[in-house]
């Protein structure tokens, strides 16, 4: 006993190593590799169908190689809610659900129809979604849409990641994330952004999938059942007829294919192309198209390469041309300021733009080479343009109650007493501040 | 008063046992005076023996005593006159006992010869400029190498006898007006104190001077090189030289000494500093690559990046082992590797790596025992070691530690025993230098020498993390 | 008396600095306060500061006496002995406050499956180690780790630069709400009494003061602008951010696709807050050496154990339930033994003989 005493005595670090040892040796030992209990999950859908929500999980799963590819299979389970529906499919895949790499969340339109704040407070707070997932509504049904994107990552080496963060560049609201959505979703205004992603049958230029028929209720109705689906075809014609409806209101473009449905020579495809969703105390508001969008996203200095096209221009050098101009760059300068009580929103915006493309006679094209050209007359056309899309933009916000721009905090930040005077005087919700603001466009061009 | 030689021969071959190397001779020289020598075989060069000592007493006409003996002729440089009771003494110590007849006291003549190494670079510390000659095991050799490098009267050298059937001498050696004295006190009163049959190496020596011999921390100093010696000796610090070990102890020591190489003095300065901050890492590498890549499989697997963690569940997918096996199963393997290469001669050692690197790896990996990811950190945390060769054994028991403590606790317990050990280390003092210096306590004038290092133009003062009797180096 | 020098000092006032405050703070004072948080820490770091300032006064008047002896010789043994058992009842607090915060912190971002017992286990282990090694090779340890921590919480506030969106709106709440939130909440701060404790083992003069002073100014700052930052990336949504000093990093996701970042936070943390318990343990202790004479440290060290053990065990305390007992009780407790204490040492140092040094 002595002689342990003074060994422990010399040597505390023996102590602390043979308690260790003692302690967790045999639990170390037969511990798995922690991805071995752990199901990867790296998109998760969200959707409503006949028995409550549905859950669709994107899961990596291993398969034995030296290749390191990444396989993903497309898990789903409904329940009456979110959390017992996590239940099942942890069940049905036989693992722990890790949320943790979860880069896309999606969530249906038809979910949209209802508060989606509750739901994806579970997968917040609970199932520990990280905030910085980005958020993303679709036209179809969420689970259809990540057995395409399965589809799509098969086949090619398009992946939805890459696919959203490069747009966000183009138009910055693509790239909308949980946080983004409570940000809004807390904010006076109560109203934020969410990516869109329509998915659709025709002709337009979308990214084409290949296998698209094996997705039940999509495309081809004959279209073999997949094994994963987990027994949710009561479903499959509703929500092919959603799918079309919604292709209604997508934008006027898909009208032409429209009156063509379901004919095999058309391709299933994704379009991306930087519509998104109005959403409101976390239901859906409206579709703000790719034109809307635009108007918007002029007013913001974050997104570069917008593409002006003017037809018929006529001028010093150019006779009946087709222009195309880029925009390089783009400051804005924006006032806050009450004018005899009213606000007054002052943008001076100044694009730097340069001559991409001139679709001319052979004459005018020999004249002018320079990327720098810009003429009178081409300036008031910008002008006029880029104001046109502004207004356009700014009045279906108004009307929609949704000041996603956050005209009212930046006039809040600006002059508060005012801003509070007027919301008292006028007796209106800061929500309804947009509608009551004057706005001002100042449009100047440099070409470069 | 001798009046017997041939009793007193007798009685010194005694006291050595009549061992088989003890050789004595009488000579009668013309004036018919017995002249008695005993020496050892073994230890003397036989060759002086016979043309300095011999050959001058035989052929001698003259009559003899002690005084004219030692001045005329035996012509060694190195004689004493001693007591006939010391005499035993002095034949172990290679030296020829020389006896008249009606002399009180003796004559020791050193003809102290055995083979010896030559000088050569230790491979353990070569480097690509500068001075390539290392200690030998003969103690008068290393001290040549050291005193070679200081012309200087400050230069002290003292000598014990340590060990009471080897008597193996060993010797402090310092600057006088740098070193501390009473650091050189506490050494040697350290030494004094060593009761110990014998001491075979330097190495039993440092277990001796550690102020904690049970701890797994080198606190001895143990350098192969006397242009190092030499160097650490300008520090204020003391080296230790035991006969028979071609490796010099100096203290104080701090941890920071061994990250610290010669090379990076000989070489350009930003260069050296580079090094040591790769040194450095490769510790880390070293001591915490496979904890970490071990607690990132069990328990984090939610903050490794999805690339990697796919990597490594499609290649750790149908292994028959679990994560902490695997890595301890790898890690032995490494070790019994390199063990083995070790110890076997050079052409088989070449065989054995082969079949290390390639048989157990490679098929290893191909049968599906252990996973490439295993493999890849393993080694590397294997070889990252050896950047510190002195260290290498403190830190392979480390690395299994950690390992351990990686794979069952995760994370926080890594964490937690880095904590452990530095604030261990923190409390470890070597002779009134913090183990931890310059960093904690901070030194601020030591940190130019410390990772970044600044040139020798810079360096103007001696090290401040222990006693310095002169601080200042340049003016 | 082996004592720590200045700059130890100085490192151990930032580590305590940071205590409690870089991970459910932010969005506790939100609830409360809105952005006005930032302005909350601000003036109670501010009272921090003027703590260390009586600090200085006190040790230039006493040396060599610790801080049982000075209240001893300025109120009696018996509030002294009382002033005492408080600090060490505020003192396991504290100390169960940082772990559990951080306990909670580590379980849901590293520690998914693992059970709690690791936790315990490891912060025992080291925290009890650390005490047992002394205060002076504890200091020198937290000294040598101290660049790396303030790096890592510098390469954090960095990283979330490129999250960045835009300021909040400052003073948009009634002075009453702000007061409410700062006394709420005050038991986050004032961890600078522990210096205090220490007052005897504390090597100091003008130069080690300057230097003290700047340290706890930089980690000042540092701490401003994590609430500065946090309040800005998140504005409307601080309030469901937990773990404010991850949170501001994984807040973009292409970080977290990068390779999560955050474990560079995660590992500050983990540094921060052994040693912010292994140096209210070293004081916890210190305290019950001096209420109990004739027991040594090892007792202290035992009883805390028990207590933290049982504690653990019993009841299943989460940061909601403790932060929410912290508001209930703590306080009062907290402005008595954080304040009233230090003020009351700042009117000791007024008229009387200044000690004479003897280190």
């Amino acid at each position: 006993m002595k002689k342990i005493k003074d060994s422990i005595k010399r040597t505390p670090m023996l102590l602390s190593l043979v308690l260790i040892l003692f302690c967790f040796f045999p639990t170390a030992i037969i511990t798995p590799s922690e991805s071995a209990v752990n199901a990867i999950v790296t998109a998760v859908g969200l959707d409503k169908n006949d028995q409550g929500y549905e859950v669709t999980l994107m899961t990596f799963l291993s398969h034995p190689n030296q290749s390191y590819s990444e396989q993903y299979e497309v898990f789903s389970s409904s329940a009456p809610s979110i959390s017992e529906a996590f239940e099942n499919a942890s069940l049905q895949i036989g693992k722990n659900i890790s949320l943790f790499h979860t880069h896309t969340a999606i969530v249906s339109e038809k979910l949209l129809e209802d508060d989606i704040a509750s739901s994806l407070d579970y997968l917040g707070r609970v199932a520990s979604l990280p905030q910085s997932c980005v958020l993303i509504s679709t036209n179809v049904t969420s689970k259809q849409f990540l057995e395409f994107i399965q589809e799509l990552d098969k086949e090619s080496d398009i992946n939805l990641e890459d696919l959203l963060f490069y747009t966000s560049n183009y138009a910055l609201w693509k790239y909308t994330t949980i946080n983004s959505f409570y940000e809004g979703y807390y904010s006076p205004v109560k109203s934020s952004v969410l990516g869109h992603l329509v998915i659709t049958e025709g002709d337009i230029n979308g990214i084409p999938i290949e296998n698209a028929e094996k997705v039940v209720g999509f495309g081809d109705q004959e279209g073999q059942n997949n094994q994963n689906s987990g027994g949710e075809n009561s479903s499959e014609e509703q929500q092919s007829k959603n799918a079309s409806e919604t292709q209604n209101s997508t934008s006027k473009n898909e009208q032409t294919s429209e009156q063509q449905p379901n004919s095999n020579s058309k391709q299933i495809q994704i379009i991306n192309d930087g519509s998104s969703l109005l959403i409101k105390n976390g239901k859906m508001q409206a579709h703000l198209t790719k034109e809307l969008l635009r108007g918007l996203n002029w007013l913001n200095s974050a997104t570069t390469g917008e593409v002006i096209a003017l037809e018929n221009v006529t001028d010093e050098k150019f006779e009946n041309a087709k222009l195309i101009y880029k925009v390089q760059n783009q400051q804005i300068l924006e006032r806050f300021e009450f004018e005899n009580d009213i606000p007054v929103y002052t943008a001076n915006i100044k694009l730097f733009v340069s001559l991409l493309e001139a679709d001319a006679s052979k004459e005018d094209m020999l004249q002018s080479k320079e990327t720098a050209y810009i003429s009178e007359r081409v300036r008031q056309f910008i002008e006029k343009k880029v104001k046109n899309e502004i207004n356009n933009s700014i009045e279906f916000l108004s009307t929609q109650k949704c000041d996603t721009l956050g005209v009212y905090e930046k006039f809040y930040k600006a002059n508060r007493k005012q801003t509070k005077e007027f919301l008292q005087t006028k007796d209106i919700e800061p929500e309804e501040f947009l509608e009551n603001v004057v706005f001002k466009v100042i449009v100047s061009l440099f070409p470069v | 008063m001798i009046f017997n030689i041939e009793k007193k021969l007798e009685d010194l071959k005694k006291q050595l046992n009549n061992s088989v190397d003890v050789s004595t001779r009488i000579v009668k020289t013309a004036t018919s005076q017995k002249v008695g020598m005993i020496f050892l075989r073994s230890m003397i060069d036989k060759q002086l023996f016979l043309e300095a000592i011999f050959k001058p007493i035989s052929n001698s006409v003259e009559e003899m005593d002690i005084d004219n003996l030692a001045s005329k002729f035996v012509k060694v440089g190195d004689i004493q006159k001693i007591d006939f009771n010391k005499a035993c003494e002095n034949i172990l110590n290679g030296s020829v006992v020389i006896l008249i007849e009606g002399e009180k006291k003796v004559l020791s003549a050193d003809l102290q010869k055995f083979p010896a190494r030559l000088p050569a670079e230790p491979p353990t510390s070569a480097v690509i400029q500068g001075p390539r000659e290392g200690f030998v095991e003969d103690i008068k050799t290393n001290i040549t190498l050291l005193r070679r490098r200081f012309y200087t009267k400050s230069l002290v050298l003292k000598q014990l006898k340590v060990g009471r059937y080897s008597q193996t001498k060993i010797i402090i050696s310092y600057i006088k007006g740098i070193a501390d004295k009473k650091l050189v006190q506490e050494i040697i009163d350290r030494l004094n104190d060593i009761d110990i049959d014998g001491i075979i190496d330097s190495q039993y020596v440092l277990q001796f001077l550690e102020k904690r011999p049970h701890s797994l921390f080198k606190q001895v100093g143990s350098i192969e090189k006397p242009d190092i010696v030499a160097s650490k000796m300008l520090e204020g610090r003391v080296a230790i030289i035991v006969d028979g070990s071609p490796i010099v102890l100096t203290l104080p020591f701090v941890f920071l000494e061994d990250i610290q190489s010669s090379d990076d003095y000989y070489n350009a300065y930003i260069y050296g500093g580079f090094i040591r901050i790769v040194r450095i890492i490769a510790i880390l590498i070293g001591l915490l690559l496979p904890a970490t890549y071990l607690s990132l499989r069990i328990f984090h697997s939610n903050v490794t990046p999805i690339k990697f963690l796919v990597t490594i569940t499609n290649t750790t997918k149908g292994l028959p082992f679990t994560p902490f096996f695997e890595m301890i199963f790898i890690s032995l393997l490494f070790q019994i590797l390199y063990e083995v290469s070790l110890r076997l001669p050079s052409y088989l050692g070449l065989a054995t790596s082969i079949v290390g690197a390639l048989i157990l790896g490679d098929t290893g990996v191909k049968a599906g025992l252990i996973s490439p990811p295993g493999v890849i950190i393993v080694a590397l945390a294997k070889i990252a070691l050896y950047t510190v060769p002195e260290q290498a054994y403190q830190l392979t028991i480390l690395q299994y530690l950690f390992l351990f403590v990686g794979g069952s606790l995760g994370m926080l317990g890594i964490v937690g025993l880095v904590i452990y050990l530095i604030t261990y280390m923190a409390s470890i003092d070597s002779y009134g230098a913090p183990y931890l210096a310059p960093f904690a306590p901070r030194v601020e004038q030591d940190l130019k020498d410390a990772v970044l290092m600044t040139n020798v133009k810079g360096m103007k003062t001696r090290p401040q993390s222990f006693k310095n009797k002169n601080l200042t180096r340049q003016k | 008396m082996k004592k720590i020098s200045s700059r130890q000092t100085a490192v151990i006032a930032c580590v305590l600095l940071f205590a409690n405050k870089i991970l459910v703070l932010p969005s506790l004072l939100y609830e409360y306060a809105k952005a006005d948080g930032l302005f909350v820490v601000f003036l109670l770091l501010i009272a921090e500061i003027l703590l260390l300032l009586i600090f200085f006064r006190l040790k230039h008047k006493y040396p060599n006496s610790n801080f049982y002896e000075i209240i001893k010789k300025n109120m009696g043994v018996f509030l002294a002995k009382l002033s005492l058992f408080l600090i060490l009842l505020y003192l396991f607090y504290k100390i169960l406050l940082v772990y559990i915060v951080s306990y909670m912190y580590f379980r849901v971002q590293v520690y998914l499956n693992a059970g709690f017992y690791i936790f315990v286990l490891v912060f025992l282990l080291v925290c009890n180690s650390c005490v047992m090694r002394g205060l002076r090779s504890l200091s020198r340890c937290m000294e040598f780790f101290f660049t790396f921590i303030i790096i890592c919480f510098v390469f954090c506030l960095l990283l979330s630069i490129a999250n960045f969106n835009q300021f909040p709106i400052f003073f948009d709440t009634n002075i009453l709400k702000f007061v409410e939130s700062g006394f709420r909440y005050i038991f986050c701060f004032g961890d600078i009494l522990l210096l205090f404790l220490l007052i005897d083992r504390i090597e100091l003069d003008k130069k080690g003061e300057k230097q003290i002073l700047v340290y706890v100014l930089t980690t000042m700052v540092l701490i401003l602008i994590l609430y500065l930052m946090f309040y800005s990336i998140f504005n409307y949504t601080s309030f469901v951010h937990k773990n404010a000093i991850s949170d501001i990093i994984t807040f973009s996701y292409r970080f977290t696709d990068l390779g999560r970042l955050d474990m560079v936070a995660i590992i500050t943390v983990m540094f921060l807050s052994l040693f912010q318990i292994s140096i209210a343990l070293y004081v916890f202790c210190d305290c019950f050496i001096k209420l109990f004479p004739p027991l040594n440290k090892v007792y202290g060290l035992i009883t805390f154990d028990l207590l933290f053990l049982t504690l653990i065990f019993i009841s299943s305390i989460d940061y909601l339930r403790i932060t929410y007992f912290g508001t209930l009780v703590m306080p009062f407790f907290a402005i008595i033994l954080q304040y009233i204490l230090p003020i009351l040492c700042l009117l000791f140092t007024i008229g009387g003989k200044h000690e004479k040094n003897k280190g």
